[in-house]
């Protein structure tokens, strides 16, 4: 069943949560939603459950229209942050529940139950009470509850918050392969970018009550529409560049701090010599001792100024030069810089990040300094 | 070495602090009991159940035990009736003044029901103000209705309106504590709304209901005041109180309170088994959504039209004894509304001797007792809060007893257990009368500071030590004042229902000497002329108290205020 969202607004007082926004999640995909708090995410996830009328605009499940149809004849089966599982039920009788009112027979009910927590991998569980299971276990017969009864949308909400950080990953792995199994349009609200990368087949990346970016993870994760994306998804040190010159092959010149880049003029909104532009640059698209060779892209010197040895990667405060920083990491490191090394850093023109010029409500979101090319004294 | 010497120093102090509270609970809570029992069962120095098979056999004691039964079932069942549509729309709902609704729906609670009967008496009686209106006025009935013919009926309707709000209280906590996801599931799983009703939330707020239902019930059960005032005699709890006097001859009245003392315990046994151990512990809430949604404005005009006809009604008695106690004797009868008005029951009261006297001795008993409930509660709080003692959970259900304990049977204990000791209330009830009414309200107490600490982050001691300030410092300087808001609430409360405590005055005060405020409005209200008139002005001041107290406790707890009626 595709999920259609046509200009939607919500708002919560003088609020405005939901802020036409218009996306479209097609059948059978695994659709995320991401974003900062507040972001009104789970306001788009409550709004297609039934939980919320939208205030303008219309969902559509394929071609009906849902306005004004109640949550409880939407068959959109949401698996809540808290689980939600009623404490006075066992775990049969929670995930019996949408089959009982559905009407269906007696061994009907059984027998789905226990095949939906086989699915789940929770044979054996119908007779434990909610209260008696680990946070994980919960998280199953929650799931196993929206599944069982074919729902033509599935609804995620931060599902794996409450869970550890390894029970996380464990969980990850295991609705991808369900989802994989029973290609159930679903829709996954998630705070956590990696969440994100690593199970969407597409995203849409939301900001303020708006839908910044929809895209493959690859998409966004590589051609974020804007500094706030690029700093969001993932991390990038943003630096701020200036066209010098255009020349005829379809390339553009641009400076910065670190030296001259030539990228390509498609790429560039605006191309007038003189122009400022920014852009992101990942701390995992530097090299570190990078003059290799076939090698299309700048090379500068920098100063070690701080390091974070974190196993797998070694995160690297590099400086520039005026106290100007940018972060770099080096993946499966081997050997050890120490403060005060010189190193020097290539990257690549095609890893470049080419982004719009900020608005200043944009920058207010980005934390992070963005490397200016001339400093005010 | 030092350190050692210290902390065995300290925990000296701290078991001696236990010990004497332990001490006070068990021979002013536990032993009077105790002592009931005994002698119920232990004649001629055997066991021996006889008392029993009497009791059972006395008819009036049958019949007695039977109308408490009704009085109760009846009670319960209405308040449910009542609260029950209020209680959802004031946890689901959202509108303007929904504050100020919630906060006059729980008037009629502060409204003591043995003053307010002598209101509804004068109103409801067969030559009272609503025949009068009916008959001689409107001409709708063709005849006087005689409501008191069984004075069941006058109880009852008191007792509703005086504990509709305890219910209404639980009831509302109960449905606000339902995480609205486990709610939204049902629907999102496909429920209606009354599936969703009956299989979700009214499954979910039992415990809360069961609660509120036990406190009505009990409540209803064994109130003196009130069967009292409308003359109705055969109720177990005025079969306690006409046989306190020959407490020492007659050896049934220890019968009939440990009766009350096993159905108590029983029906508190049940409702926690009802409520099932099994369960319950509402898992951690999801952070989103409010439960709460605008209400639609047909929803708004119901509220308010029905919460107004509620209060309204709950209020007659008490309109009743404004006018009672502004109205020359004799001036309001078969009249609607009296028809010579006078403030001379109010000269009265400060005028002569014994309403004075009376007063005088309700404020020193209150005084004293509020006293030794902040010192008590304080102690108990901070022990179970900050201490973790061993035992707190004992020390805990000890001192939260009294909310199941009727009035009555404590009172009765007291009598039994003291008499021929130096605290006999036959010579003196000063020191009975104080410990009583703080005994009582204890739990109130109790919950007041424990709350106060349990918010007050133990950080904010542990800087005050880091900064150098000693134990004592630190209590004086910072713990008591961030917990003061908590105790004033606490103690007001305390302060003010001693002021007109109705089971504990009545049985324990004998002379008029010690008659506190609710005993001297009941024997002038048996008395002729303008009695009545004088015991209405009197229950009026008493009732402006509680109401003022009461305004000063909410607005100190704010919401918070509400835990403290509920089990």
């Amino acid at each position: 069943m595709e999920v259609r969202f046509d200009r939607v607004t919500k708002r919560f007082g003088s609020v405005v949560a939901v802020d036409d926004v218009s996306f479209a999640v097609s059948t059978g995909e695994l659709f995320f939603l991401v974003g900062p708090s507040g972001c009104g995410k789970t306001t788009i996830l409550r709004t297609v459950a039934g939980f919320y009328q939208p205030d303008a605009g219309a969902v559509w499940f394929g071609d009906r229209k849902m306005d004004g149809v109640p949550a409880h004849k939407r068959n959109a089966g949401m698996v809540f942050q808290n689980y939600a599982l009623w404490p006075h039920m066992t775990v049969g009788q929670n995930v019996a529940y949408g089959l009982r009112v559905r009407g269906l027979s007696r061994e009907e009910v059984r027998r789905r139950v226990d095949q939906a927590l086989d699915v789940v991998r929770m044979p054996g569980y119908a007779d434990r009470l909610p209260n008696q299971l680990s946070g994980g276990q919960q998280q199953r017969v929650a799931l196993a509850r929206a599944l069982v009864i074919e729902p033509d949308v599935l609804l995620f909400d931060e599902p794996l918050s409450n869970l550890d950080a390894k029970l996380r990953l464990e969980m990850r792995e295991e609705i991808q392969s369900l989802h994989q199994r029973l290609g159930i349009t679903t829709i996954y609200v998630t705070h956590d970018q990696k969440e994100a990368l690593s199970l969407a087949d597409r995203m849409a990346v939301m900001r303020g009550g708006r839908v910044e970016q929809v895209g493959s993870p690859r998409e966004v994760y590589r051609r974020p529409a804007n500094a706030f994306i690029a700093d969001f998804i993932g991390e990038a040190n943003l630096v701020e560049a200036r066209v010098e010159a255009l020349d005829g092959g379809g390339m553009v010149r641009v400076r910065t701090v670190m030296g001259n880049f030539e990228i390509p003029s498609a790429e560039v909104l605006e191309t007038t010599p003189g122009a400022r532009i920014l852009i992101g640059m990942r701390p995992e698209s530097f090299q570190l001792d990078g003059n290799r060779e076939g090698f299309r892209g700048i090379v500068f010197e920098a100063g070690v100024e701080g390091v974070l040895y974190l196993g797998s990667v070694e995160q690297y405060r590099l400086g520039v030069g005026e106290g100007r920083v940018v972060l770099a990491t080096e993946s499966n490191p081997r050997s050890h810089r120490r403060r005060g090394a010189r190193v020097r850093v290539g990257i690549a023109a095609e890893d470049l990040l080419i982004l719009p010029k900020p608005s200043e409500e944009t920058l207010r979101a980005v934390d992070r300094p963005i490397l200016l090319l001339d400093r005010e004294a | 070495m030092r350190e050692n010497k210290a902390r065995a120093r300290r925990s000296w102090g701290l078991y001696a602090t236990m010990a004497g509270l332990y001490a006070f609970l068990a021979v002013f809570l536990i032993w009077p009991i105790f002592y009931v029992f005994h002698q119920s069962v232990w004649i001629n120095g055997r066991f021996d159940l006889s008392f029993f098979r009497l009791m059972l056999l006395d008819e009036s004691l049958r019949q007695s035990i039977g109308n408490s039964f009704k009085i109760a079932v009846l009670v319960t069942f209405f308040t449910t009736l009542i609260s029950l549509p209020f209680a959802v729309a004031l946890a689901r709902l959202r509108f303007r003044g929904k504050s100020l609704l919630q906060g006059l729906l729980l008037v009629p609670l502060i409204m003591p029901p043995f003053v307010g009967a002598i209101g509804l008496r004068t109103i409801l009686s067969r030559s009272g103000s609503l025949n009068t209106l009916m008959v001689d006025v409107l001409k709708i009935w063709s005849q006087p209705m005689d409501w008191f013919e069984y004075g069941l009926v006058g109880v009852v309707l008191l007792e509703i309106l005086h504990l509709y709000p305890i219910m209404l209280l639980n009831l509302t906590a109960a449905i606000a504590n339902i995480d609205p996801a486990m709610e939204e599931a049902a629907s999102n799983l496909g429920a209606g709304r009354w599936r969703r009703f009956w299989s979700v939330t009214f499954p979910l707020m039992r415990p809360g209901y069961f609660a509120g239902s036990v406190i009505v019930f009990i409540w209803a059960f064994t109130d003196l005041g009130t069967p009292l005032m409308f003359d109705y005699r055969r109720v177990v709890p005025v079969q306690i109180f006409d046989r306190v006097k020959d407490v020492n001859t007659n050896p049934m009245g220890y019968a009939i309170v440990v009766f009350v003392v096993i159905l108590t315990a029983v029906i508190f046994g049940l409702s926690r088994w009802v409520m099932g151990g099994r369960h319950e512990g509402m898992m951690s809430r999801g952070h989103t959504s409010s439960a709460e949604r605008a209400a639609r404005g047909w929803e708004q005009t119901l509220l308010w039209v029905g919460g107004g006809l509620l209060i309204a009604v709950a209020l007659v008695p008490h309109m009743g004894v404004i006018m009672s106690s502004i109205s020359r004797p004799g001036s309001w009868f078969m009249t609607v509304l009296p028809q010579e008005w006078t403030l001379d029951h109010y000269r009265a009261v400060f005028d002569r001797p014994d309403t004075m006297g009376s007063i005088q001795n309700s404020l020193l008993y209150a005084s004293l007792s509020t006293v030794l409930d902040i010192v008590i509660g304080v102690l108990i709080a901070w022990l179970l809060v900050r201490k973790k003692v061993p035992t707190g959970a004992v020390l805990d259900t000890l001192a939260m007893m009294p909310l199941a304990l009727p009035g009555v049977v404590l009172a009765f204990g007291y009598v039994a257990t003291f008499a021929g000791t130096f605290l006999d209330p036959r010579r003196d009830p000063t020191a009975l009368l104080v410990i009583g009414y703080a005994v009582r309200r204890l739990p109130y107490m109790i919950r007041s500071a424990y709350a106060g600490f349990q918010q007050t982050s133990i950080t904010l001691e542990e800087a005050s030590a880091n900064m150098g300030a000693g134990p004592f410092r630190t209590l004086w300087r910072i713990t008591l004042p961030l917990v003061a808001a908590n105790l004033l609430a606490g103690a007001v409360l305390a302060f003010s229902f001693a002021m007109l405590e109705v089971s504990d005055s009545l049985i324990l005060a004998m002379q008029p000497r010690f008659y506190p405020i609710a005993k001297q409005i009941f024997s002038l209200y048996l008395r002729l002329g303008d009695g009545e008139n004088i015991a209405s002005a009197m229950g009026m001041l008493g009732m402006f108290l509680l109401t003022v107290s009461l305004l000063v406790a909410a607005k100190t707890l704010g919401k918070r205020m509400g835990q403290l009626f509920q089990s």
